[in-house]
């Protein structure tokens, strides 16, 4: 078992736009955090769309594929690339009060969502969270409301992996 | 298992200088006299919040068992032996246990006292704590789902937050505004299974898909959104008489509540006492 496992993602607005983290903690010890690094380029301009792998859900609810666009910086669009859910319970709740305030949360224009609270999830699950597809956003809802010139920094520790779930 | 932890720094916007000047604008002290450009400080806090939740997990963590609160579990050391944190940590736990009418007790778990359900919580502060030291005017800390943030995201916003719906991964049940210093922490068996327990029968706990607690404090919160969970939600009206906490729960069957004035984005919902 891999334990206390620390996966850290950053997205700085401003002149340092994106920033990620993936220290490679627990088992290997506590070697120094050198970060390195390195440019990329995050598009701040245009349409983008995160898709994230087909992932079951847990108690065998079905599967579900996480999708996030954003255009010019603003989300637009929380939703599926796929969805397969099955049970009775989850039934009732897809068509009952969840379709209504999910319409209202996209309707409402109301800005861009910085962050999504839930339940803990593990370093596996966070592969197919809106967390991590907003943190791959680059440019994207977050970077948007700062006056940045766009730079985009990718920090890691040496050693590490890319982080590009 | 790992924790994820996302993070989301804010940089000052500029009002009186041209920023293609690469003026620090409205950056704070520490920054402006280091003369460090926003990704120099970013860099640092980071690194800073890192070393922090490497320090609190080597303190706390009960997975490791040479860890102090692993070894006071066991009755090796005393709590004076140990890092003087883990007093502090006991302390908020007695009063969130207090505060919630020991549905959150971790004298009750199973193995000794376990200050888990509150740790991770009180952890991101801290390391929010060094991301603000360094010199970030305002930032998110994801740990996990649970969420702490200070400062505005920019002039005149607030820190939007969505809450994930209980049953995909993918949704967005509603979103709450939160102006810093603030949290957001939500519990819920539908990632890890049902994995709490009642303190009072000592047996798993799943009648809610899930709940929320929003407040000052994350470590306050995190132990609450427990408590609120493992109570089946009949503590969101004890909850919402704290002084700026605010409670959400969905039920087993897909209802809602919210206690009164918790500070969602969207009308539609009608806020119900408990």
């Amino acid at each position: 078992m891999k334990r206390s496992a620390l996966v850290i993602v950053a997205t700085a607005a401003g002149l340092a736009s994106v920033v990620s983290f993936r220290p490679q903690a627990g088992a290997g010890g506590n070697q120094a955090a050198a970060a390195k690094l390195t440019t990329g380029t995050p598009n701040v301009k245009g349409a983008q769309t995160v898709v994230g792998s087909d992932q079951s859900l847990a108690g065998n609810l079905g599967s579900i594929q996480v999708k996030v666009t954003a255009s010019n910086g603003k989300l637009v669009s929380v939703g599926m690339a796929k969805m397969n859910l099955h049970g009775p319970q989850s039934q009732q709740i897809t068509n009952s009060v969840i379709p209504q305030l999910e319409q209202q949360t996209l309707a409402s224009n109301g800005g861009p969502i910085h962050g999504v609270s839930g339940a803990t999830y593990t370093s596996q699950a966070y592969s197919r969270s809106l967390q991590a597809a907003l943190d791959q956003l680059k440019g994207g809802p977050n970077a948007s409301l700062a006056t940045g010139n766009g730079n985009g920094r990718v920090v890691q520790p040496q050693g590490g992996q890319e982080h590009d779930d | 298992m790992g924790t994820v932890v996302s993070f989301n720094l804010r940089e000052a916007r500029s009002t009186t200088t041209d920023p293609r000047r690469g003026s620090s604008g409205g950056a704070p002290a520490e920054a402006a006299r280091a003369g460090a450009s926003g990704a120099e400080i970013a860099a640092v806090a980071l690194e800073r919040a890192q070393a922090k939740l490497r320090w609190a997990d080597d303190v706390f963590s009960t997975w490791k068992p040479d860890s102090p609160v692993s070894r006071l579990r066991r009755g090796e050391i005393e709590l004076g032996d140990a890092p003087s944190e883990v007093a502090d940590v006991l302390e908020l736990c007695r009063r969130a246990r207090d505060a919630s009418d020991n549905w959150f007790d971790p004298w009750a778990m199973p193995g000794g006292v376990d200050p888990t359900g509150l740790v991770k919580g009180w952890a991101a502060e801290r390391a929010l704590d060094e991301i603000r030291d360094a010199g970030v005017p305002a930032a998110m800390i994801n740990a996990g789902g649970d969420i702490a943030v200070y400062g505005r995201p920019a002039p005149g916003q607030s820190w939007r937050i969505g809450i994930r719906h209980p049953l995909a991964a993918d949704r967005i049940l509603l979103t709450a505004e939160l102006e810093g210093p603030g949290a957001v922490a939500t519990s819920g068996s539908y990632e890890r299974g049902a994995h709490m327990l009642d303190p009072h029968s000592g047996e798993p706990v799943t009648s809610l898909l899930s709940a929320t607690v929003i407040g000052h404090d994350l470590a306050f919160a995190d132990a609450l959104a427990t408590a609120l969970y493992v109570s089946g939600g009949r503590l969101l009206e004890r909850i919402s008489r704290l002084a700026g906490y605010h409670g959400f729960i969905v039920g087993g069957r897909g209802t809602i509540r919210a206690s009164r004035g918790f500070p969602m984005v969207l009308e539609g919902i009608e806020a119900l006492s408990a």
